[in-house]
């Protein structure tokens, strides 16, 4: 149900930050395991709420895109997200190339995975779709149909729910904890409609969870205090930093291969095998057939016997993690006095020479295979990159603080009661959408939320 | 500071199965600097079983098999003098002759055969086609009576026939021509028209 703040979060086992498909997510599932959940969203349940602007941003991020990086509005970023669905591959999990790994496998997560199609709407086998395609390569279709807006799906839920209390309007600006830093105590609250901040106690029962975003999160923890110390949960001075995005290159390849495939099903990317052997970071080559002949293809057809099909390719990859690329604060204050975040993403030379390296061995493997051949468009793929609406990394899953921010049960380190949900917290992004690893994280979360309430 | 992974390391991390070793130092090593980039014309060496074409080529960003970039090479054409501009029908791209066209063609300097894919609009002549002629300078490549319907004529091309140059120029011609205003009935199309080309190119005999 839809409430105003509370005095206390006495009555709640869980509070959680943020209204995008992780925080709906984690509510809704806490409250169908009977533990009780106060929800806040900055936004209104329709209206997206206009007054505080997104980040500042510098490098590769596309002024379309960085908007979406926060939507202020029951749902969040679902309200614009595209509805692509795609697991991590194991590989991501642990990944030397990348020069850190995810301190859970991806084994553990599967179950998760599972239950997160049924989240969005898929099916479960979603998970598992993959197959080999040519040597090194694997066809790895994503499930693309129309997204779940969990602001709309599932409003009558939220409506319903007497375990889940959500406050609309109403923005966390700040957290306070002991001396000791082991426990958040308090929360500040900036009301929209009253211009009010208030000071939420948080009780020794609840459970904190920020679930704001790849940005939205590092941008609350990274907020001053007034007495200059440290922002809680910033400990580690990790926070905003390791961003990363999913550098997209449009009509950066073509190819010309002897399978006839719709939209959405040619999709491929290197084995795992493939990837440890050359030192890959993840890329997928998402294949669009054309509509009209290619000499190519009439070329290989003659030689071959068989028909062969033109495709142009977008790609998606992977960015390495690296402390430069960060959220960072601005001196411009919002409505709610909330500091303004900066975003710096510059996607490096091994970036992009990553992408160039896997269609290179594509192309090989098509030649040895007999499969067909493969373009690279080097004006595309070296100037052309624009990232995909994508922040992750800003507060990083680690084994310590010295080297993330939140432990493998997303909790900061240090801290009893605070937890973060959300691509914030992955250590590398792989390829993939995060929408669907989000929700894996966000369930497992619920396991561990709801295993602590007991 | 930035470190590669040399082209040896690469290899004997790549190739030598037992060195596993070698293969994690490589993939550390990666970690510190951009992955080595096979270079164009040639690929890594692999180990034994591996799937490798060991040769390709550069064409226009395709990467090819050299044998594949000496078809392709042969099938470009440039279409000179006598065209009407190409049009789209049916995801086809087909250009009209006006009367006597020249296309110029990459010299394949040895036995050949030229591609034709046309069409003649035999209908409106009447029972006497048109004759159409492919020449090469003095040499007359083929004449013949031009048939209804789309159609792929092949014509041998003798070693050195088009001459000694890298390019050289084959001209189409028609003994008639028509404006389609003229003989169509509805037709508003006032061009003078030889016949429809869908495509030439040169294929190498074996």
């Amino acid at each position: 149900m839809f409430i105003s703040v509370p005095a206390s979060t006495d009555a709640y086992d869980c509070c959680v930050v943020g209204s995008g498909p992780a925080g709906i997510t984690l509510a809704l599932e806490l409250a169908g395991a009977n533990r009780t959940v106060l929800m806040f969203e900055t936004g209104a349940a329709r209206a997206v709420r206009e007054d505080m602007p997104g980040a500042v941003g510098f490098g590769h991020l596309g002024v379309d895109h960085r908007n979406r990086h926060s939507v202020r509005v029951l749902g969040g970023t679902s309200r614009v997200w595209s509805g692509r669905c795609l697991t991590l591959m194991e590989r991501d999990f642990d990944n030397p190339a990348t020069g850190v790994a995810w301190p859970i496998a991806r084994a553990e997560l599967v179950p998760y995975y599972r239950r997160a199609a049924g989240v969005v709407e898929r099916d479960p086998s979603i998970v598992d779709a993959e197959r080999p395609w040519c040597p090194g390569f694997v066809l790895r279709p994503f499930s693309q149909r129309a997204p779940t807006r969990f602001g709309i799906k599932y409003f009558d839920a939220l409506e319903r729910s007497t375990n889940v209390h959500v406050v609309l309007g109403c923005s966390v600006v700040g957290l306070d904890a002991n001396a000791s830093r082991t426990v958040v105590e308090t929360a500040s609250c900036f009301h929209h409609a009253s211009g009010r901040t208030h000071r939420l106690a948080i009780a020794p029962r609840s459970r904190i969870v920020l679930a704001g975003g790849g940005l939205g999160n590092a941008q609350l923890l990274l907020q001053p205090r007034s007495d200059g110390a440290v922002p809680v949960g910033n400990e580690s001075g990790l926070v905003g930093r390791f961003l990363m995005e999913h550098p997209h290159f449009h009509g950066a390849a073509e190819l010309v291969v002897d399978e006839a495939h719709d939209s959405n099903e040619l999709v491929l990317a290197a084995n795992d095998e493939y990837a440890t052997r050359y030192g890959l970071l993840g890329s997928t080559v998402i294949c669009e057939r054309s509509t009209t002949d290619h000499p190519l293809a009439d070329h290989l057809a003659r030689e071959h016997g068989r028909p062969f099909h033109h495709y142009t390719c977008e790609i998606m990859a992977e960015m390495m993690p690296s402390a430069g690329n960060r959220v960072f604060l601005t001196g411009e204050r919002d409505a709610a006095g909330f500091y303004r975040p900066g975003v710096r993403c510059v996607f490096g030379a091994r970036d992009l020479v990553n992408v160039e390296t896997t269609l290179r061995l594509l192309g090989d493997s098509l030649i040895a295979s007999g499969k067909g051949r493969v373009r690279i468009v080097n004006d595309r793929l070296y100037r052309r990159a624009a990232g995909g609406g994508h922040i992750m990394g800003t507060t990083r899953m680690g084994r310590d603080r010295a080297t993330s921010v939140v432990d493998r049960d997303c909790r900061v380190h240090g801290y009893r009661n605070l937890f973060v949900a959300g691509s914030s917290v992955f250590p590398t992004g792989g390829y993939a959408n995060p929408t669907l690893t989000i929700l894996a994280l966000a369930l497992r979360l619920v396991d561990r939320l709801a295993a602590e309430a007991s | 500071m930035e470190r590669r992974i040399s082209r040896r390391s690469f290899v004997v991390g790549v190739g030598a199965g037992a060195a596993a070793a070698s293969l994690v130092l490589a993939t550390r090593e990666s970690a510190l600097g951009p992955p080595p980039v096979p270079a164009r014309g040639s690929t890594p060496a692999r180990s034994a079983g591996d799937a490798c074409c060991g040769d390709y080529a550069d064409y226009d960003g395709w990467l090819v098999t050299r044998a594949d970039k000496r078809r392709l090479a042969l099938d470009r054409v440039r279409y000179d003098d006598g065209w009407h501009a190409a049009e789209r029908q049916g995801g086809t791209t087909l250009r009209w002759t006006r009367g006597s066209a020249a296309l110029t063609v990459v010299n394949p300097r040895t036995a050949a055969t030229l591609h034709l894919d046309y069409n003649a609009l035999a209908g409106v002549f009447g029972d006497a086609p048109q004759v159409v002629t492919l020449s090469a300078g003095d040499h007359l490549l083929s004449s013949f009576p031009a048939a209804a319907g789309r159609r792929v004529l092949g014509v041998p091309l003798g070693a050195g026939v088009l001459g000694d140059r890298d390019l050289a120029v084959i001209r189409i011609d028609v003994d008639r021509t028509f404006v389609p205003a003229s003989v169509i009935e509805g037709s508003s199309d006032t061009r003078e028209l030889g016949i429809q080309v869908y495509g030439v190119r040169i294929e190498l005999s074996d």
